[in-house]
């Protein structure tokens, strides 16, 4: 248990953590794409800063409030780009068991789902254009139930599939309908 | 899909009338249209009294009664051509599994198969005016959600209740499944409020043929088992919505009272200031008005898969639930209603539009024994009695009207929870029916060490909570439900005729080229 702690940096507990059960991580790679919106938002406000500035220069009217705002912005894009998103996609943890699946994520708000393999309807193998140049996808378990969600995101792509293969085989054994 | 039959069977066509009364709706949309066209000239309504008075120009009044004369042939013409294409017809193929054919549409022609056993509830409706002319419509419920259901509208009573019957031939393969502890439910569920004799002789006299004519919908050899009279309905309706009720009086003599000593202009003013209140107040009295129109003349029929629920005062509603189509089950108990002992029981059915997202009615309103009785026949759980867990004092932080109330039970069959202050609920889910489970825990709840379970359920289905549970205690509730659910997973032979319709149940080819198909 104080590996877990060490590694996730959130206290453990039996619910979210249950002991003896082979936790595995996402790809790193899901960072560098979860981090393109933030680069984003981080011009954004490299963008106004250098625009109040130059508009400083040429001698417009005070002009401070802009470059402020955009070191604002710039600031927030620094902490969601070092500290939430590397964090945020640490948080994402998915374990086969003999009967079920679980699926945990989320550091201020968790959640924990568990899907048996027999409930799953459908398997999703599926991959925007980002990620696949970043050799990542996201396994997607769709049960009968719309309020299901199991969703492995940042899987490498030979992970991803091969998972799939395993989860089709799991579940046409133990296959059962509404 | 496999074993379908390459040649198409003779379609049976819907009732002839059917167009008329579609046709009404495509008029309305025209009218609308040719209003839209002669707006400039009707703007001022002055002309049309002008007009009749011969003072101005008739040829206007004819040219606008001529547009809609023309609109109306277009509509019956639309109508009739879609009535032409639109036809069904039931095939059973070696292995005496029935599909329905459903085929429509004019210029996006549908085609739809539906495998019978998957229909989880069929309905006869009967919208006001079909109801005059003796028309009903036969609805097909799929587990896929309104886009799958299958609307026959309108067939004639008679055929209607013969149709639903060779479709509930094909669709009930469920054994017969009772509360095995108690005699039959004659005896307790009578209607409520009235212990005494009265209500079972009702019943005996509405079974003996006292029943107003719904000739043809009527099933032989279905038992009533429950009635709810009109007073009781209304009462117990008044009751539930007793706020809205006070609200409503006290707003209407703020009204009179307030235009008294200001004058009318105040009146107004105070119509306009209290805009939203006034909407909130209209749209929570006519929900209560429309579900009293719709749970009048409720009754509940036992048919030897299920139950049958005939309800309805303008439309009537005559709905057909297997046993084994039930997803869940609640009890509730509003504030009022508990001191005179009332409950009602609603059930959740895999489907189903969105309208009863909140689960149909099993029982609008009963005692709540005879209410826990029901429970017990549709699921074969006593709900009173479980050892319902409770949340525990750190429930008290996020939850200080209700926490005393949240409780757990776990039965053979499935899991029941216990919520709600004012508004009490017992929620219970087969574990059958569970397709995942989740656990959820937010910023608040991690300082005090709970979580929030939920169990997520077939689309239609009311998703399932325990709020609030010890850390300990959810992570028992999770690996509970998952075990158990996992016991309840049925042999592949068994299931394999049950999955749902991702694959294959509900077959919808459209086309947008009408020539390429050998039909009609």
């Amino acid at each position: 248990m104080a590996t877990l702690r060490r590694v996730t940096g959130v206290p453990a507990d039996a619910l979210f953590f249950e002991p003896g059960v082979a936790w595995r991580p996402v790809s790193p790679k899901l960072v560098t794409e979860r981090r393109l919106p933030v680069l984003a938002v981080a011009l954004v406000g490299v963008a106004m800063m250098i625009l109040g500035a130059a508009l400083q220069l040429v001698g417009a009217p005070v002009l401070w409030p802009l470059v402020m705002a955009g070191l604002l912005v710039t600031a927030v894009a620094a902490v969601l780009w070092f500290v939430v998103v590397p964090r945020v996609v640490s948080s994402w943890r998915y374990a086969e068991r003999a009967q079920d699946l679980l699926i945990r994520h989320g550091r201020v708000y968790r959640r924990l789902t568990v899907v048996p393999y027999g409930r799953m309807q459908v398997i999703e193998v599926s991959a925007n254009p980002i990620s696949h140049r970043l050799g990542i996808a996201t396994v997607t378990l769709v049960t009968a139930s719309a309020n299901t969600n199991a969703k492995i995101p940042g899987l490498p792509m030979e992970v991803a599939q091969e998972l799939r293969d395993r989860l089709a085989a799991k579940g046409e054994a133990m296959t059962a309908g509404l | 899909m496999t074993s379908t039959v390459n040649v198409t069977p003779p379609l049976r066509r819907l009732h002839p009338l059917t167009p008329v009364l579609g046709s009404w709706r495509l008029l309305g949309g025209l009218t609308a249209a040719a209003f839209g066209l002669f707006r400039e000239r009707l703007e001022n309504l002055a002309w049309i009294w002008d007009a009749l008075h011969g003072s101005t120009d008739f040829a206007v009044l004819l040219k606008a009664l001529g547009v809609l004369l023309f609109a109306l042939l277009v509509s019956a013409l639309a109508a009739w051509l879609s009535w032409r294409a639109t036809g069904f017809a039931i095939m059973a193929d070696d292995n005496g599994v029935g599909t329905l054919l459903f085929h429509r549409g004019l210029f996006v022609r549908q085609r739809s198969q539906v495998r019978l056993k998957r229909v989880q509830s069929v309905d006869v409706n009967q919208p006001l005016v079909p109801r005059l002319l003796g028309l009903s419509a036969l609805r097909l419920d799929m587990a896929a959600g309104e886009g799958a259901s299958v609307n026959l509208a309108y067939l004639r009573n008679a055929d209607a209740g013969r149709l639903r019957e060779e479709i509930l031939r094909h669709t009930g393969v469920a054994p017969v499944r009772a509360a095995t502890e108690q005699p039959p439910p004659t005896a307790g569920l009578s209607t409520a409020g009235r212990p005494d004799g009265t209500a079972d002789a009702a019943i005996a006299a509405a079974t003996a043929g006292g029943l107003p004519a719904r000739a043809g919908l009527e099933v032989r050899g279905d038992e009533l088992i429950a009635q709810v009279s009109t007073a009781h309905l209304i009462r117990a309706n008044l009751l539930d919505g007793v706020s809205a009720w006070l609200l409503l009086v006290v707003w209407l003599i703020g009204l009179v009272v307030g235009s008294v000593i200001w004058g009318w202009e105040a009146l107004l003013a105070a119509v306009a200031f209290l805009v939203p209140l006034t909407i909130a107040l209209v749209a929570q009295i006519s929900r209560q008005i429309s579900s009293m129109l719709k749970d009048a003349n409720f009754r509940l029929y036992r048919t030897p898969t299920g139950v049958r629920i005939s309800s309805g005062l303008t439309s009537t509603i005559n709905r057909t639930i297997d046993f084994d189509r039930i997803q869940g089950v609640r009890l509730m108990e509003p504030y009022l209603w508990r001191r005179f002992g009332w409950a009602a029981v609603m059930v959740d059915i895999a489907g189903g539009s969105r309208d009863e997202e909140k689960g149909a009615a099993l029982m609008p309103v009963t005692g709540r024994s005879a209410a826990l009785e029901l429970v017990a026949q549709v699921s074969g759980v006593w709900l009173d009695h479980g050892t319902y867990v409770g949340a525990g004092g750190g429930a008290r932080r996020l939850d200080p009207w209700g926490w005393r109330y949240l409780g757990v039970a776990l039965f053979d069959q499935g899991a029941a929870r216990r919520s709600g202050r004012w508004r009490r609920s017992i929620a219970f889910v087969p574990f059958e029916r569970v397709q995942s489970v989740t656990a959820r825990q937010g910023w608040l709840q991690r300082r005090l060490s709970l979580a929030t379970v939920y169990v997520d359920l077939p689309v239609g289905a009311k998703r399932w909570d325990a709020q609030h549970r010890g850390h300990d205690d959810a992570a028992t509730l999770v690996g509970e439900l998952c075990r158990r659910a996992r016991a309840q997973l049925e042999p592949a032979s068994r299931a394999a005729d049950r999955r749902p319709e991702h694959e294959a149940e509900h077959q919808a080819t459209q086309q947008l080229a009408p020539g390429v198909q050998h039909w009609p």
